[in-house]
């Protein structure tokens, strides 16, 4: 929009609460007049592709930033939280008309001063755009003063350098106890020097300073007496044998209405020794800080979209091919706490278009053995997928079991899961499965499997106290073959061979494979969460890639298909159970 | 000005602590309590006597009130009375208060002899009694006051029942005394809310319950909103100015006396600062009251009143018509 499509925007609004606009600092920049709980001036700046954005707006009376909420350090006013916002770009002066309705709305919000624990509740993002970075940090920060960690890196150039200052870089922040996750991502790297700082956690929130003002040493000064009488015992005994140094950081915390405390991590820097910031005050120290990058649990977990209340159930996945693999990957992304994934295959490249896992889990190299005829070590696929999730995600604990599912059916990690489920593909060893879970007072499980050539996939949820899988083999007239859910014709020639006999394998295809993963996920995901305890199956339906002959269930379902199972009547393994 | 009260309903029953006999459990855990007191002093005598020591137990506190609000760490706190046959010359307070803490002073618990009661504190338990002890003093009853180390202590004039009944006293139509025990509930909700937990800095539930009490000499069926701006405005202006020397200021002084006897001020225990302090908030309360009652938008005035009550006050939901706004949030990721 050109300037002057913008003016003459401008010039149709006709709101009660406008006083006064005027041109600002540049074309696309204009300053407002508007009436709330009192006048509020501000500007808003349209050069961001205004209408297909909102304008930035900012609040020119200095003297309410750091009191007023939804207003941060820079003065931006945060009209609104959300970015998926959907305007309507025909008429931009309505668009303009209800933002400044907005804003005036959010000031006068802000204005009420029992609102203002909206501020202390944004106090780190109020500062943000000062502060010199992020720090890692898998602390969680308490209301307790506790000596806790840091992981640094000294600065060997720069002003502050050559001006004899001899300083740090924070990189990662531990509690006392050095506690991490040691197989995420590159974690362990990122520990080398290691210094004890203190936490020092107000007892209430503060407010910034006045006037927009940035931190200073004397804000900073001024609110550590804000501490509780225990804490400020430990504070003191702290000090007591602290002597002085040319830096100190201070992890300061304090309480906001919910959740995680605000932190900012404090750093102080002066070319000669000087004592502790919190001993004595002075104006001669460079005070820089960096806010969080929280990586402990809970705060992770629901950033992440996913449920701390999954973080203590255990699930066993028994087949870790195709679907087992990318089931294991959901749940672990669900927030799932304990994963058993259970197979004997190894790896192979045979598997990478259609395995969770591709070319960087395979071995090319020969291994060094002292026998004559040395060979390939490929990697299992429970190895591999455990290497994976722990390296994905921190919190969650994987047990590989390169076993055959018969071996490990009184294993504890079995008998003792939420939930068993298996994806081996096979029909035959799911219903003899079947029949060994149900002996074994296993209650919860769940039978996954694609049909061929991405014509679809079934997910079965089995309370096996009240039916089980025999079920869905059995008619009026007893057991047959074939599963009441089959989308394809029983006895067709499916199997397909590339290279001769031992080449042989069904068509199916990664797609295949995440559909049905996601039918199986989405049922462990109500059963652990108590949603729906019920025996259900679900089904998906493709259009397939081959000229196979389908079902009369297949023309009957939609393309999503669950119904309840009930008890067979004359289901062998339950009546026998 | 949004009708909020389908939302103050919700809160209050979140929020309150049914009375003794709908809470079973609470009420079983007092008796236990009482019964081992008795049967532990069955054998005593009141001294130069041969008249066995007994007494009678009384609800007190906000259970008998029936203003009590479920406690944020579900620390519950059992308020009782144990008035006993002896008059003021018969016992010293200090020494029967003492003889009632050693007497129940068992492994399982914590038993501690504060001012105005002895409290038991059990360990694995997530309740505590605080038990006051008084002397009937031919129907005169006086409480046991004092620290156990302390010079001051007495038997000082005491009403507890009185007291419990001025309070129950506040109206005769159910309605009315029905929003009164809301109101002062949000109050108490208020004070968790608004104040540290630590320290003497929050004014004293029997403090907010008085000043409503006194407050409440209206009725708003459909507002009880309405009835708590009242109530805010009447502590507010109950508030009285002093010159600190010390600070070189004006600063706001509260007095209100115990309706019965001892009649002394409810607020004795805070400082200068911390009455300023009390002052302040409720300035803020009031002003975010009658805000929330300006407000046009429900969804808003559910925000202030979140942040005056804390977040079991229903969030209304921000209803728009999203037709015909020029921008709507969408809620669309990717």
């Amino acid at each position: 929009m050109s300037h002057e499509e913008l003016e003459e925007e401008i010039r149709k609004i006709s709101i009660q609460c406008l006083i006064s606009c005027e041109k600002g600092a540049s074309e696309k920049v204009w300053n407002f007049s508007l009436k709330g709980r009192k006048i509020w001036n501000v500007s808003l700046d349209f050069s961001y592709d205004f209408p297909n954005r909102l304008p930035f707006a900012k609040l020119l009376d200095k003297d309410d930033v750091g009191i007023l909420a939804h207003v941060n350090r820079a003065c931006t006013v945060c009209v609104e939280e959300s970015d998926s916002i959907v305007i309507n770009t025909s008429n931009p002066s309505k668009v303009i008309e209800y933002f400044l309705e907005e804003i005036v709305k959010t000031l006068d919000h802000a204005s009420v001063r029992i609102n203002q624990v909206e501020l202390t509740d944004e106090y780190e993002g109020y500062f943000q755009h000062d502060a010199i970075g992020d720090v890692n940090s898998f602390y969680v920060a308490t209301d307790k003063f506790e000596i806790i960690t840091l992981s640094v890196i000294p600065i060997r150039s720069g002003y502050l350098y050559r001006q004899n200052h001899h300083y740090h870089f924070p990189v990662l922040l531990l509690n006392q106890r050095n506690e991490y996750p040691t197989h995420f991502s590159n974690v362990k790297k990122a520990i080398s020097t290691i210094i004890n700082i203190i936490h020092l956690p107000l007892d209430t929130p503060v407010l910034p300073p006045s006037n927009a003002e940035k931190l200073t040493a004397k804000y900073i000064y001024s609110i550590f007496d804000n501490i509780s009488p225990e804490n400020k015992s430990a504070l003191n005994e702290f000090l007591e044998k602290t002597n002085p140094k040319k830096e100190f950081f201070i992890l300061l915390s304090m309480p906001r209405q919910a959740n995680e405390r605000t932190q900012l991590l404090l750093q102080y820097i002066h070319k000669d020794d000087r004592p502790h910031p919190c001993a004595e005050y002075s104006d001669q120290w460079e005070l820089r800080f960096y806010t969080m990058q929280r990586n402990h649990r809970e705060y992770l977990l629901e950033r992440g979209g996913a449920k701390n209340i999954l973080s203590n159930k255990k699930v066993a996945i028994v087949g870790c091919g195709s679907v087992g693999s990318e089931i294991a990957f959901m749940l672990a992304k669900t927030g799932i706490g304990e994963l058993t994934l259970i197979d004997n295959d190894d790896l192979k490249v045979d598997n990478i278009y259609r395995h969770r896992l591709g070319g960087s889990y395979l071995n090319y190299e020969l291994e060094k053995l002292k026998t004559s005829t040395p060979k390939v070590k490929h990697n299992s696929k429970v190895v591999a997928l455990q290497f994976a999730l722990q390296k994905d995600l921190p919190y969650v604990k994987v047990t590989a079991i390169k076993k055959v599912f018969e071996k490990v059916l009184n294993e504890e990690y079995i008998v003792n899961s939420d939930l068993v489920i298996i994806a081996v593909g096979s029909p035959s060893l799911n219903l003899k499965f079947n029949i060994d879970l149900k002996g074994r007072d296993v209650k919860h499980a769940i039978f996954c499997w694609n049909e061929a050539a991405g014509y679809g996939g079934h997910s079965v949820r089995l309370n096996l106290d009240t039916c089980c899988l025999n079920c869905l083999y059995t008619y009026e007239d007893g057991y047959s073959n074939i599963c009441k859910l089959n989308l394809l014709d029983s006895d067709q020639k499916i199997s397909k061979n590339l290279t001769g006999c031992a080449g042989v394998f069904t068509p199916f295809s990664y797609l295949d494979s995440s559909q049905t993963a996601i039918l199986a996920a989405n049922q462990s995901v109500q059963l652990l969460l108590n949603q729906d305890l019920t025996s259900k199956a679900a089904s998906w339906k493709g259009k397939g890639t081959g000229s196979l002959k389908t079902t009369a269930r297949y023309d009957a379902i939609n393309l999503v298909d669950e119904f309840a199972i009930s008890r067979a009547e004359l289901c062998k393994v339950c009546n026998d159970k | 000005m949004p009708n909020m009260q389908k939302e103050f309903d919700t809160f209050h029953e979140k929020i309150k602590l049914k009375k003794y006999d709908e809470n079973k459990d609470l009420r079983d855990k007092r008796d236990l309590l009482i019964d081992e007191l008795r049967d532990a002093l069955k054998d005593e005598k009141i001294p130069g006597t041969d008249k066995s020591l007994t007494f009678r137990s009384i609800n007190q506190g906000s259970y008998a009130m029936n203003t009590g609000i479920r406690p944020k760490h579900d620390d519950y706190d059992i308020d009782v009375g144990v008035i006993f046959n002896v008059t003021n010359e018969e016992y010293e307070s200090g020494t029967l208060k003492k003889l009632v803490r050693d007497k129940l002073n068992k492994s399982n618990r914590t038993v501690k002899y504060k001012r105005p009661c002895i409290t038991v504190e059990y360990k694995t338990e997530d309740y505590h009694v605080d038990l006051a002890v008084y002397s009937d003093n031919n129907s005169d009853i006086h409480i046991a006051w004092g620290k156990e180390f302390s010079d001051e202590k007495l038997w000082y004039k005491s009403e507890p029942e009185e007291l419990t009944s001025w309070v129950a006293d506040v109206s005769t139509d159910p309605d009315k005394a029905a929003q009164f025990r809301r109101c002062v509930r949000f109050l108490k909700k208020w004070k968790e809310k608004q104040f540290n937990s630590g320290g003497n800095g929050a004014p004293p539930s029997i403090g907010l319950t008085i000043q409503t009490r006194k407050a409440f000499n209206f009725y708003d069926k459909k507002s009880d909103l309405n009835a708590l701006i009242t109530v805010a405005k009447y502590i507010k202006d109950s508030f009285c100015d002093e010159y600190d020397h010390a600070l070189s200021k004006w600063m706001k002084n509260i007095v209100v006396d115990l309706p019965v006897a001892p009649y002394k001020n409810v607020y004795y225990k805070m400082t200068l600062i911390q009455k300023d302090k009390f002052h302040e908030k409720v300035d803020i309360l009031l002003e975010a009251l009658e805000e929330a009652e300006r407000e046009e938008s429900a969804h808003k005035a559910s925000k202030i009143l979140r942040n005056v009550f804390g977040d079991e006050f229903p969030l209304v939901e921000d209803v728009k018509e999203a037709r015909v706004m020029p921008y709507v949030t969408s809620g669309n990721n990717a």
